[in-house]
């Protein structure tokens, strides 16, 4: 109990910091931070903002996980926001190229965005292990080659990367039906004129209908199965990292590396397997907006482009545990949920931006200054202990 | 070969800035020559090369200074952005010279909230400096939205994602009396003679008074670092902090002020980003903090080879913008470097590396005979990928500064 009380408490003081900061901004920018507040409240709890949240604090999810294998050994995988999008290109790509059953081709579907985002990742590797180049730089210069290299292919002669009827933004093929991730489960509502909603065709945003002048919202609960996949990846990570002899020698690595060494731990092994393994998990964040029936189906124009730096963020403020992630993940797609809620007030939606930020940023301060001290007093005991001992040993 | 090596070895830190920039000029007047493209070494592709190295070298130098006073900065990218927001902002108030100011304070706000975190705090440094940049991004958007979706005093209005415009400088910089003269030499095609005309050309001719005065930041930098009593401190701090605090340096004000300035540098650089499209758009700095580092790690945290680096990237960009055959001939001059050091690694006898490298080497070369016309997506990667190669050359030999990356709390000399 204790413990879970020492890691909570740092993140709610930070939290609420963050809230002090920005109600404080605001304030000062003329606005009722209360208002404000309830507002985001109403659209993240009313409708289908719940799932919503969900099905992109999955996304999140993911890539926060990508981020924080390779921070378990302290190294920054900045990069992933490359290779996620990558790896999306090639996964819808491929995806809408195959004709197999169902499990089959969402199997290979996933192995190629995995194995896409997995090549990409190892470049940084290689660099850092053959030739020391600090990971951060290269991921940020992959990033930028990525983008490029994305623009070209689906702007080349290869027709695979360019859908003839969807010109007027760039966009892959659609998938087909037997390569789609189904939807968990949706409300079936009829319609005054007969008609069903909530059969999977509509976005996960709500459906309006207008009835004698009155605008009456039909939910649609549309779960995407994508955020299985999340919880998947969420096991795994926590197996493999706290459960295995491969995730002690990660762990060992971030947490002393010349101990680790003198154990017998390869260094440069670990980075590749590592950023690997990072490149990879990044190859799954676009693959629900790729492949789930109520989102893009395929890759485009229209795809998220900042999910690897949220990625960061969230790692760093669950501190790179996976129930801690969750919880962070699902929080940030909590806020982007209910700044949607925030024209109605007439109030920045960047509002959550902000908290976003200055929540990360107090909380990196937080995390640190409770660490020290819990550093601290475990020295202290442990002196006091020795000291007992030392006194103990005189005595007889 | 020994005597290269030994010869290189023997010269100071500038001089060695300079040979750099006297052989990539040869190499680029070769290559402008080998595939027809006279605009490589051309007045205009020089002159926007320079203009476009001056946000990266300010973000060098302000890594640079945390750097050497035992502070990675990863966090230049974010203070980048405030100073371009800070730039925006009092720079439709109050004209170029409030954008300068702008930034300043913009940066230095940055700067702060990263000397908060990894001085008085102790967080671990790439972690403040990551958070700062994503925490940025919102507190620059938030404040757009407040504070740009306005009419300007030059009447036109900004939206969330940009500012109403910005006045530059009026006037610009030119040498008197020689531009001509250099225009009409560039024009006679003379191999090395023309092209060093329009280097000389593009860095005397028409250089904003915003990039004149950043620049000067080279020198006072420098200055700062390696001639005063400060200087000597706040490199003691990046070296070995414990014995400099035993000899009675405050460590943590030390690194305070250091992490403070390298912020204001970077804001500057984004107030000159401001000053050349004379508006805060957002996303303007474009990895160019993360550039700035690559840059500093290049020069061996020196100014002077940072410089040359920054110089390097800009060079590629400001190529790419270019009609003709540059941006071949760029990549041309790229496979002459893996040719040249695969001929270098087979005289010292490595075979398997040489002939990799030889095979990197011939690859390019080919790609640059073969095609005239470069893909566009190719020429927007080329900056980065040409810092990539350039890291992967520098990194292994460099000597960063030896307590940098490190916390360091205070009494721990004991």
């Amino acid at each position: 109990m204790s413990n879970l009380k020492k890691t909570l408490t740092p993140a709610l003081v930070a939290l609420g910091l963050a809230f002090t900061l920005a109600s404080a901004a605001l304030l000062v920018s003329g606005f009722n931070p209360i208002t404000a507040y309830r507002a985001m409240w109403k659209n993240f709890a009313t409708g289908d903002g719940l799932i919503t949240s969900i099905n992109i604090g999955a996304r999140y999810y993911i890539a926060a996980i990508s981020v924080a294998i390779a921070l378990k050994m302290r190294v920054f995988n900045i990069g992933t926001n490359g290779q996620y999008q990558i790896a999306a290109m090639f996964g819808a790509v491929t995806g809408a190229a195959l004709n197999l059953p169902a499990p089959l081709h969402i199997a290979i579907t996933l192995l190629v965005a995995m194995a896409s985002g997995a090549l990409w990742s190892s470049i940084i590797a290689i660099l850092s292990v053959t030739r020391n180049v600090n990971p951060v730089l290269s991921g940020i210069m992959l990033n930028g080659i990525g983008a490029s290299l994305i623009a070209y292919l689906m702007q080349s002669k290869w027709t695979n990367f360019r859908d003839p009827a969807r010109l007027e933004y760039g966009s892959t093929r659609q998938i087909p039906v037997s390569g789609r991730l189904p939807v968990l489960s949706y409300g079936r509502q009829k319609l005054p004129d007969g008609t069903y909603v909530g059969d999977g065709k509509f976005g996960i945003n709500g459906v309006f209908k207008i009835t004698d002048g009155k605008r009456t919202e039909i939910t649609t609960w549309s779960l995407q199965s994508y955020v299985l996949l999340a919880v998947f990846v969420g096991v795994v990570f926590y197996l493999l990292v706290y459960r295995t002899r491969f995730g002690f020698d990660l762990r060992a690595s971030g947490g002393n590396p010349s101990a680790a060494r003198s154990s017998g731990i390869n260094p440069r092994s670990m980075i590749m397997i590592t950023m690997a393994l990072s490149g990879a998990i990044a190859g799954l964040i676009g693959i629900g907006i790729v492949l789930s029936s109520n989102d893009q189906l395929a890759y485009g124009d229209r795809f998220p482009g900042g999910l690897g730096f949220a990625g960061i963020g969230i790692a760093l403020l669950g501190r790179n545990h996976p129930v801690g992630v969750a919880a962070a993940a699902l929080f940030w797609a909590a806020l982007d949920q209910g700044a949607r809620g925030l024209t109605t007030v007439k109030v920045p939606g960047e509002i959550a931006v902000i908290l976003q930020g200055s929540l990360l940023f107090i909380a990196v301060i937080v995390y640190a200054v409770s660490e020290r001290k819990a550093l601290a007093a475990f020295m202290r005991e442990a002196a006091a202990l020795t000291h007992a001992a030392r006194a103990q040993g005189a005595a007889s | 070969m020994k005597l290269i090596t030994s010869f290189v070895t023997r010269l100071s830190g500038w001089q060695r800035a300079l040979a750099g920039a006297g052989f990539v000029f040869l190499l680029l007047a070769i290559s402008a020559r080998l595939f027809e493209a006279p605009g490589l070494t051309g007045s205009s592709t020089v002159s926007r090369a320079l203009a476009l190295s001056v946000p990266v070298i300010l973000a060098g130098l302000g890594g640079l200074v945390a750097e050497r006073a035992g502070v990675f900065n990863i966090g230049l990218e974010g203070m980048m952005i405030m100073g371009t927001w800070g730039a925006g902002y009092l720079g439709w108030h109050f004209g170029p010279w409030g954008a300068l100011l702008g930034g300043l304070l913009g940066g230095l706000v940055g700067g702060a909230l990263l000397a908060i975190a990894t001085v008085t705090f102790a967080v671990e440094q790439t972690v403040a400096g990551v958070a700062i940049n994503i925490a940025s991004l919102g507190i620059c958007r938030y404040l757009s939205s407040v504070f740009f979706n306005q009419k300007g005093p030059l009447g036109d209005t900004g939206t969330i994602a940009d500012s109403p415009s910005v006045r530059q400088f009026g006037s610009t910089l030119s040498f008197p009396g020689i531009g001509d003269r250099l225009t009409e030499i560039e024009d006679k095609k003379w191999f090395l003679v023309s092209d060093l005309a329009g280097v000389v050309r593009g860095l005397t001719v028409d250089v904003a008074w915003s990039s004149v005065l950043l620049l000067l930041l080279i020198p006072a930098v420098w200055y700062l670092v390696w001639r005063t009593p400060f200087g000597l401190r706040l490199r003691s701090s990046g070296e070995k902090p414990a014995a400099a605090e035993s000899l009675g340096v405050n460590v943590m004000a030390t690194r305070w002020i250091a992490v403070v300035m390298s912020g204001g540098l970077a804001g500057l650089g984004g107030a000159w980003l401001v000053l050349d499209v004379q508006k805060y758009q957002q996303g303007m700095t474009g990895s160019r903090g993360f550039l700035g580092i690559a840059a500093m790690i290049f020069g061996n945290w020196m100014p002077g080879l940072l410089t040359v680096g920054a110089l390097l990237f800009s060079f590629s960009q400001s190529v790419g913008f270019q009609l003709g055959f540059e941006s071949r001939a760029l990549i041309g001059a790229v496979g002459l470097v893996f040719a040249l050091s695969a001929v270098v690694t087979l005289v010292k006898r490595r075979l398997v590396p040489g002939i990799v490298v030889g095979v990197i080497a011939g690859a390019v070369l080919w790609f640059a005979f073969k095609n005239k016309e470069v893909n566009d997506s190719f020429t927007k990667a080329l900056p980065y990928l040409l810092t990539l190669i350039v890291l992967g050359v520098a990194s292994k030999r460099q000597r960063p500064p030896a307590a940098a990356g490190m916390p360091y709390i205070k009494g721990q000399a004991g």
